[in-house]
């Protein structure tokens, strides 16, 4: 089996910041969930049936382009330590990783295109891409789902639509989001408003970072609930005019908070670089709201900065099992908060440094 | 929308906002994170909107003993377990809880029939029955605007349609 740590060599996909409104939209995202039609859904089926679920998609998925020689792990084969690694990295749900039943994730190349075997359905294709890029997504997985039902017979009514385990995702099987990332609207304390906006029309809006009472980060996940009745190119329209209207409304909170409190703007900003720099020890829940803070910094097009990809990288990278993967050994809380602090100061004299590659 | 308290504990104050879409009527359920996690639709535990439905199932009119008791054909699963756990058990599952599962369909998105794609080898009678309910609508349409010589020719046109599809076109 390969090994995990591949992954770990250089910034992938979406971290890289290349995608239109790459600041305020981290990445898009768009999965559809499928079920074969000959095998029982997930809770009804017997270990032997999904093992024979897992056989029939990975073969049909080696005719495929671009999957066609893409690494597929067993989740039974895999360790706690790579189960959260790949749930950090947002390949994986905890759902995939939570137990040991026959249960496989297939990686694409440059991860932007992962199946997942066995999650809550049978097969679940989803496409990531950087900064705001719903058509993109969709045109990706859309391919994927076109090519695959070639080999495969999908679950299917002509009334309902393809027919899915949770009668919330039956129809289209798309869940399409968009993750944001949204400072001034938090700072000028309008993001509540804005945000049940999202929901007031149908979409649902959950704090992506932070576990407990409070988001962390500012970090946004903002996605369709509808997945019957509705053209998936609808769906995809109300979300994008959603998501440009918070753009806007993000956008003005900016210019707002830059004229009334420039200095106090910036003096956050530049001592949450200071503390990024200088740390000896730092939890990952601090890391979160000093980079959210730093990226805000960039958005504002401040100066000495880090660079958005390099930004994105300290984001995914200071979460616990990707900092015990590029330690290689498994580390307590308090080894990892020092190891955590030195690896992000190398991050950060990487960028000002000869430049070059450096490990994610 | 302003500072609300969690529908569910009445204390903590809501800041997660969920929507139901029906018919034309908004339900929202609006909560708090700790009850949020508690009901497993949000945080780390969470199994995403599978809750919603399980909120609904729990709030709407609890069906009778006997209609609990139904059975999938194939798979065996039964109604009152799918209320427990909020997943079917396979595709059959759809026909065999028809009834049961209309209501919550139409309560969680609001509408009933699939309006995208479908696989290929779905493709033509997808779109012949697409087609036929178009005309039928424009059929009724001209009719209420009296253009009867326009509903002549609607009509002519769904009998060939009908016609073809009888015929057998199942490509």
């Amino acid at each position: 089996m390969q090994s995990l740590s591949a992954l770990l060599a250089e910034p992938k996909n979406w971290l890289d910041a290349s995608g239109p409104e790459a600041d305020t939209f981290l990445s898009t995202r768009v999965r559809l969930a499928r079920n074969l039609e000959a095998f029982p859904f997930i809770t009804r089926a017997r270990d032997e049936e999904l093992e024979g679920v897992i056989q029939r998609i990975t073969s049909a998925v080696q005719k495929v382009e671009p999957l066609r020689d893409a690494p597929v792990y067993r989740v039974p084969e895999l360790d706690a330590l790579s189960r959260s690694f790949l749930v950090e990295r947002h390949l994986a749900s905890r759902d995939l990783v939570g137990d040991s039943r026959p249960r496989a994730i297939v990686i694409g190349p440059n991860e932007a295109l992962t199946l997942m075997i066995n999650e809550e359905d049978h097969l679940r294709i989803q496409g990531i891409v950087s900064g705001f890029q719903l058509d993109e997504a969709w045109a990706v997985v859309n391919r994927v789902d076109d090519d695959l039902d070639g080999y495969l017979e999908f679950a299917f009514s002509e009334e309902l639509g393809y027919l899915t385990a949770c009668p919330t995702n039956v129809g289209t099987g798309m869940r399409a989001s968009v993750l944001v990332h949204l400072p001034a609207l938090r700072l000028s304390k309008q993001i509540r408003k804005v945000l049940s906006g999202a929901t007031q029309v149908g979409l649902a809006v959950r704090g992506f970072y932070g576990e407990g009472s409070d988001v962390v980060g500012n970090f946004f996940q903002i996605s369709n609930q509808t997945t019957l009745g509705e053209e998936e190119r609808k769906t995809l329209q109300s979300l994008t005019r959603v998501a440009r209207q918070i753009l806007t409304y993000e956008e003005r909170a900016r210019e707002m908070l830059l004229a009334k409190a420039r200095v106090q703007i910036e003096d956050k900003i530049y001592r949450a670089l200071g503390a990024l720099r200088e740390a000896r020890t730092i939890a990952t829940e601090e890391v979160l709201s000093l980079t959210s803070a730093v990226r805000f910094g960039v958005t504002l097009g401040l100066k000495e900065l880090p660079s958005l990809p390099l930004v994105n990288r300290i984001l995914v990278t200071s979460q616990p099992a990707h900092l015990q993967m590029l330690a290689a050994r498994e580390m307590d809380e308090a080894e990892r908060n020092v190891f955590c602090a030195e690896h992000i100061r190398r991050l950060l004299a990487s960028e000002n440094g000869a430049g070059g590659t450096s490990h994610a | 929308m302003h500072s609300m308290p969690c529908q569910i504990c009445g204390k903590a104050l809501a800041t997660i906002h969920l929507t139901e879409i029906e018919n034309n009527a908004t339900n929202e359920l609006h909560v708090c994170e700790k009850c949020a996690e508690e009901r497993g639709f949000h945080g780390p535990g969470s199994k995403g909107k599978i809750s919603i439905v399980d909120q609904f199932l729990q709030l709407a009119a609890g069906t009778g003993a006997e209609e609990s008791q139904v059975r999938c054909r194939r798979c065996g699963l039964a109604f009152s377990e799918f209320r427990r756990i909020g997943r079917l058990g396979c595709s059959q599952c759809y026909v065999s809880f028809q009834g049961q599962l209309r209501p919550i369909l139409r309560k969680v998105h609001g509408g009933v029939l699939h309006a995208g794609k479908s696989p290929a080898r779905d493709e033509g009678r997808l779109r012949r029955r697409r087609e036929v309910e178009r005309l039928q609508e424009d059929l009724e349409r001209a009719v209420r605007r009296e253009e009867y010589e326009r509903a002549a020719e609607i009509r002519d046109r769904l009998r060939e349609v009908l016609e073809s599809e009888k015929a057998g076109g199942s490509s």
